[in-house]
């Protein structure tokens, strides 16, 4: 009686936790696009407060230069530096591209469709009183990997990305 | 009998209070009005009401009147909650008072930083008006709302043009916080738009219902002009134009202000000519000719003759002509003038932005960029920052075919020109090597705003050709240059100036190898916002002779 008891009770909480999995699986999740957090590590630099006052979109020009210091570093060891720490997959990204893309690769930028600012803040350095304005800003970049192949030519691999900048200026 | 004789003192003492208390109660609903007198004074809880400032504000309705404040009550009444002749927001119920408080500085700029009961102001009942702890009139409207550089919020007084800091009520300066400074302005003159310098943004516009200055691209209070609020008119010249009735008179504007009369030399000097209320038209008939036929415009004395033969004077203040006492009415024009010297307020030529939130101008020297994230948008397999596919599309697109094709970017450049000549022999399509420059506002536009030459390269492998295109005439929006690289030589097809549309054929020599191709392409000419860009709607290539040592 007792085990008949206690296995109608699994039975049970089988039963639901199955409905609940089932259920999981039927949905989708969609992450809505935000600002990731941005990458300040220096201890000395403290953040002032977000600059919405006199917010001021930055400017394209300066975004596009952005981007293409960006590209330039691609397939190079200069890219790490223009990473934040916590990129996703950092590590293995640069490693992959070490590995598996052919020297002379390169990320020739085809258009920057359209930028805006989302985030401005104030930071200051305590130690030199220098100040900086944070920005984080989100670009469309249209851009295509190019190699030459010894058996298909030139190869041409388009791609369409929204890039999130971050953009220190320092006086 | 003692019994009896107490009960009735004890009547005799009820009737007595009651009667004492009566007439008090009489006056007291006599206040409890549901009809106001035409001079009672009302402050409405406009809570939620558009332009109140303020919503979900419990409270009643307040009103004045017998020197005493009432609250709407909902029987219908208004009942008598403080007496006297003004209201001290401190010492009165709250219960009362709380929408009221929104309500006095509803539409000033210390509407933002509290109540007047946080000023400890006292709201005088037959006037309206706020009154300090120390007895003297404070009206809140007399105050601008700025920012400064420090990022914190001060008020102008516009009148005693004094500086307020918001967190010390009352404490003020004459000295103005950065980035707001002083710039003087003669009388007479009328301040330019480009004051505080030549660039557009720095420009001002006066608004006429605020009487203030304001900058064109920050609506940021630029300067205050306290002496304007009255007094100043305009008429104009319209000599030569259409309905004025009067041609060929080159007298200049004429304009009013507090008993001076200018001629306007132009739009920012203003000179002197009359002193007094009413113009004479005769004293100054060399510079008023054309103003005495312009205010008998619209007259019954218009056919008459002109304002100075029918020895009419202009009255400044009121616009109006006057003759034998008897007024005639004309439309002026108002206009900003100054009488008398005049001190803006504004904010600095090289601080013109409140964006700084220190207190110099911050001038960035370096910039650091880095990539936080990558969102894949299209050809997602080809995320050149996704190390999980990155790999895998690399190998796949080294993996050998079975024959050459064009490999254009569909996204970019499309093919479709019509089938190789006869005359290509091989006819092996050719890839395109080099398409687009750099970072082109549209993806296959070229050539914006410049007449440099685009040059278009077509390969297969090493064996690359070259043909230039280039835009010879901006203002020309259907046409562009071709022109042949150096190295090539033309065999057949028509270079030179090209209409969009057209498809365009050639075949051309590599003089280094003898190695023949043939090209072909078609453009459209496009206006990128105000730029011209030739824009390749087809481009495909063939190799027709292999060539030979170079």
């Amino acid at each position: 009686m007792n085990k008949l008891t206690l296995l109608s009770i699994l039975l049970i909480v089988l039963a639901f936790s199955t409905q609940q999995l089932a259920a999981r699986n039927f949905r989708s999740m969609i992450k809505i696009p935000v600002a990731p957090k941005s990458d300040i590590v220096d201890p000395n630099i403290q953040v002032l407060k977000n600059n919405t006052q006199g917010f001021k979109p930055v400017d394209r020009q300066l975004v596009e230069k952005g981007i293409k210091e960006i590209l330039a570093s691609w397939n190079t060891n200069e890219l790490s530096n223009y990473l934040v720490d916590n990129f996703q997959d950092k590590r293995l990204l640069l490693t992959s591209i070490n590995r598996a893309v052919p020297r002379e690769t390169k990320l020739r930028l085809l258009a920057v469709q359209g930028s805006s600012t989302l985030e401005q803040s104030w930071l200051v350095n305590k130690k030199t009183s220098q100040r900086q304005l944070k920005n984080i800003v989100i670009a469309t970049v249209e851009l295509q990997i190019e190699f030459n192949d010894p058996f298909n030519g030139m190869v041409l691999l388009p791609h369409t990305s929204q890039f999130y900048l971050q953009i220190i200026e320092s006086e | 009998m003692k019994r009896q004789c107490r009960l009735k003192i004890l009547v005799t003492l009820i009737i007595t209070i009651l009667s004492i208390l009566q007439p008090l109660w009489a006056a007291d609903s006599d206040q409890h009005l549901s009809l106001l007198p035409a001079d009672a004074q009302i402050w409405q809880n406009r809570s939620g009401i558009e332009g109140s400032g303020y919503s979900e504000m419990p409270g009643p309705d307040i009103a004045f009147y017998n020197n005493a404040w009432s609250y709407w009550d909902d029987s219908g009444r208004w009942i008598v909650f403080h007496q006297g002749a003004t209201l001290n927001f401190n010492e009165v119920d709250s219960q009362y008072t709380e929408a009221l408080q929104y309500e006095v500085f509803s539409g000033t700029p210390f509407f933002r930083d509290g109540t007047p009961g946080q000023y400890n102001l006292i709201l005088d009942g037959a006037t309206r008006e706020l009154i300090t702890e120390e007895g003297s009139q404070f009206n809140p409207h007399n105050f601008e709302s700025l920012i400064a550089a420090d990022n914190k919020h001060y008020y102008y007084h516009i009148k005693n043009r004094t500086w307020w800091h918001s967190y010390h009520y009352g404490v003020n300066s004459a000295q103005p916080p950065a980035p707001y400074k002083p710039n003087f302005l003669n009388a007479g003159t009328v301040p330019a738009p480009s004051l505080f310098g030549s660039s557009p943004q720095n420009q001002l516009i006066f608004d006429i219902e605020t009487l203030r200055y304001r900058h064109i691209s920050s609506n940021v209070v630029a300067a205050f002009h306290p002496d304007i609020s009255t007094g100043y008119r305009r008429w104009n010249n319209r000599s030569g134009e259409q309905g004025s009735g009067y041609s060929d008179y080159p007298q200049p504007d004429i304009a009013y202000v507090d008993g001076e009369w200018y001629q306007i030399e132009d739009e920012t000097h203003y000179a002197p000519f009359f002193q007094g209320r009413y113009l004479d038209f005769a004293t100054e008939s060399n510079i008023t000719e054309a103003l005495a036929l312009e205010v008998m415009r619209g007259t019954e004395f218009e056919n008459e003759g002109t304002a100075d033969s029918l020895g009419l004077k202009l009255d400044g203040v009121t616009g109006q002509l006057l003759y034998n006492s008897e007024d005639t009415d004309i439309n002026p024009e108002p206009v900003i003038i100054l009488k008398k010297p005049l001190v803006l307020f504004g904010l600095s030529k090289t601080g013109n932005s409140v964006r700084s939130s220190a207190k110099k101008q911050f001038s960035a020297k370096t910039v650091e960029f880095k990539l936080l994230r990558v969102v894949p948008l299209r050809n997602r397999l080809n995320d050149p920052f996704n190390e999980r596919t990155l790999a895998s599309v690399i190998k796949n697109a080294q993996r050998p075919r079975g024959s050459t094709s064009n490999t254009f970017n569909p996204s970019i450049l499309s093919s479709g020109g019509p089938a190789s000549p006869l005359n290509c022999a091989l006819n092996i399509n050719l890839n395109v090597l080099t398409g687009l420059p750099d970072a082109r506002p549209l993806g296959n536009t070229i050539n914006i705003n410049t007449s440099a030459p685009f040059n278009v390269q077509l390969g297969l492998g090493a064996f690359n050709s070259a043909l230039n295109i280039a835009i010879i005439n901006q203002l020309n929006q259907s046409q562009a240059n071709i022109t042949l690289g150096a190295g090539f030589t033309l065999i057949s097809g028509s270079l030179g100036l090209k209409t969009e549309g057209s498809s365009l054929t050639y075949a051309v020599r590599r003089n280094a190898d003898s190695a023949e191709f043939n090209l072909n392409f078609s453009f459209q000419v496009e206006r990128v916002f105000d730029d011209n860009g030739i824009s390749i709607q087809s481009l495909s290539g063939q190799l027709c002779q292999q060539g030979g040592p170079a």
